[in-house]
């Protein structure tokens, strides 16, 4: 994933890639906070619903700046926090994002 | 072409850029939610050729969005192309109600981009076309008419993808020898211009000539094509590329998209007009001739098409 955002570097796409590597801790750090409310259950539709919107700008940029498989958890995300609502798959999903976003960053 | 782009992702709006210009329109303005975007095209002090933007908003989103600009006179037309994850399709036919002229999904893909931003090239290079005609058939719609003869060959007014017929026939002389090997030539010619030009006035017949000459541009998937109107109903396409598809299948896109007029020739009690598309000529290595004579070829091949039955690929020049 990393030698992707490497290839981008010299190219047109340079500037979204680093924009996407820039918000990406941002969006990390708030996919965290709403994990921890739906896991104690507070404010539980306003935290899916703040998931479904970073998944669904994450699904909507990630897979064409080569990061492949954050599109693709992100896409499973936004679908689970906007249609099934099941809370234990937006969990899992979501600690799978994290890890890939915080892989990020290193 | 002067572009506003409307999502509220930062990054979204980078790479959406970035695509644009990589394709070649760089004068893009960007927005991040569509309150914004409305106060711009108020306070901007220019006209936006075309929109671009996200369905699934926060506050107001791409349907009402879309909503607010065909509510002002000047963006009543205006290309507005709406983008969506493959998700959010089912929202699309909200758009298209409220008045949006087509969709791209994301992820972005270059390719796709192209051909909706190349659609939305040739609408307003039809609609400069269209005004421009209009112009020029008010100027002269007192007394002078055009004076069009059926046999000529004109250049479409206000068609800028068209060259002269003799524009085209130099073409070919300047090519050297490898090239004019790698060209190929087809025709396509009106089958009722006859009765057209009979029954139209000069203006409307060549009117009809520029609805036909949008059409095949439409028609055809590679853009790098020059045509030229040949005259007696006819014109001919150079190009060295690919097609992408048969002159059979060029042929009925085209039928259908010349019927989309039918109620405009309808109300000036004229038959839309029907093509045939001849075959695809080249020049030969083992009988060179004249660099026009492919045209020559192209032009007959789509006047008087050979029996099928006796066709065998492409003729030779």
């Amino acid at each position: 994933m990393y030698s992707a955002a490497l290839r981008l570097q010299d190219s047109p796409l340079a500037a979204a890639e680093q924009a996407f590597l820039r918000l990406a801790v941002s969006r990390a750090r708030t996919l965290r906070d709403c994990g921890q409310q739906i896991a104690t259950g507070q404010n539980m539709t306003e935290a899916t619903d703040r998931i479904a919107g970073i998944a669904h700008q994450l699904t909507g940029t990630a897979e064409t700046l080569g990061f492949i498989e954050i599109g693709l958890i992100a896409e499973e995300l936004d679908h689970h926090c906007t249609t099934t609502k099941d809370y234990p798959q937006i969990s899992r999903l979501l600690d799978a994002l994290l890890d890939q976003l915080s892989a990020l960053a290193r | 072409m002067r572009i506003l782009a409307v999502d509220d992702d930062p990054v979204f709006l980078e790479l959406l850029a970035a695509m644009l210009k990589t394709i070649g329109y760089s004068d893009i303005t960007t927005m991040m939610s569509a309150e914004n975007a409305v106060r711009e095209l108020d306070m901007a002090g220019h006209a936006y050729d075309c929109i671009l933007s996200d369905l699934q908003m926060p506050g107001m989103d791409g349907v009402a969005f879309t909503s607010a600009i065909r509510a002002k006179p000047s963006y009543r037309q205006t290309p507005i192309l709406m983008i969506t994850a493959m998700s959010g399709k089912s929202f699309v036919d909200d758009a298209f109600a409220a008045g949006a002229t087509d969709y791209i999904t994301k992820p972005l893909d270059v390719i796709e981009l192209k051909a909706r931003i190349g659609m939305v090239a040739r609408l307003l290079a039809e609609r400069r076309r269209l005004a421009e005609f209009a112009r020029l058939v008010g100027q002269r719609a007192a007394a002078v008419e055009i004076e069009a003869e059926f046999e000529t060959p004109i250049l479409i007014p206000g068609f800028d993808r068209g060259i002269d017929y003799l524009a085209m026939e130099n073409y070919l002389l300047t090519l050297g020898v490898k090239r004019m090997f790698s060209t190929s030539a087809f025709g396509i010619h009106i089958k009722n211009a006859g009765v057209i030009f009979n029954k139209a006035s000069g203006a409307t017949f060549v009117q009809m000539l520029g609805d036909v000459a949008a059409t095949i541009m439409d028609a055809l998937k590679t853009e790098d094509v020059l045509l030229a109107y040949a005259g007696s109903g006819t014109f001919v396409c150079v190009t060295e590329h690919d097609l992408g598809s048969n002159p059979e299948d060029i042929e009925i896109f085209m039928n259908i998209g010349l019927m989309d007029f039918e109620s405009i020739y309808a109300s000036d009690r004229l038959p839309v007009p029907q093509v045939r598309v001849g075959e695809v000529t080249r020049s030969s290595f083992l009988s060179p001739t004249k660099p026009t004579r492919v045209l020559e070829r192209a032009i007959a091949s789509a006047i008087n098409p050979p029996d099928k039955k006796q066709k065998a690929g492409r003729l030779v020049a």
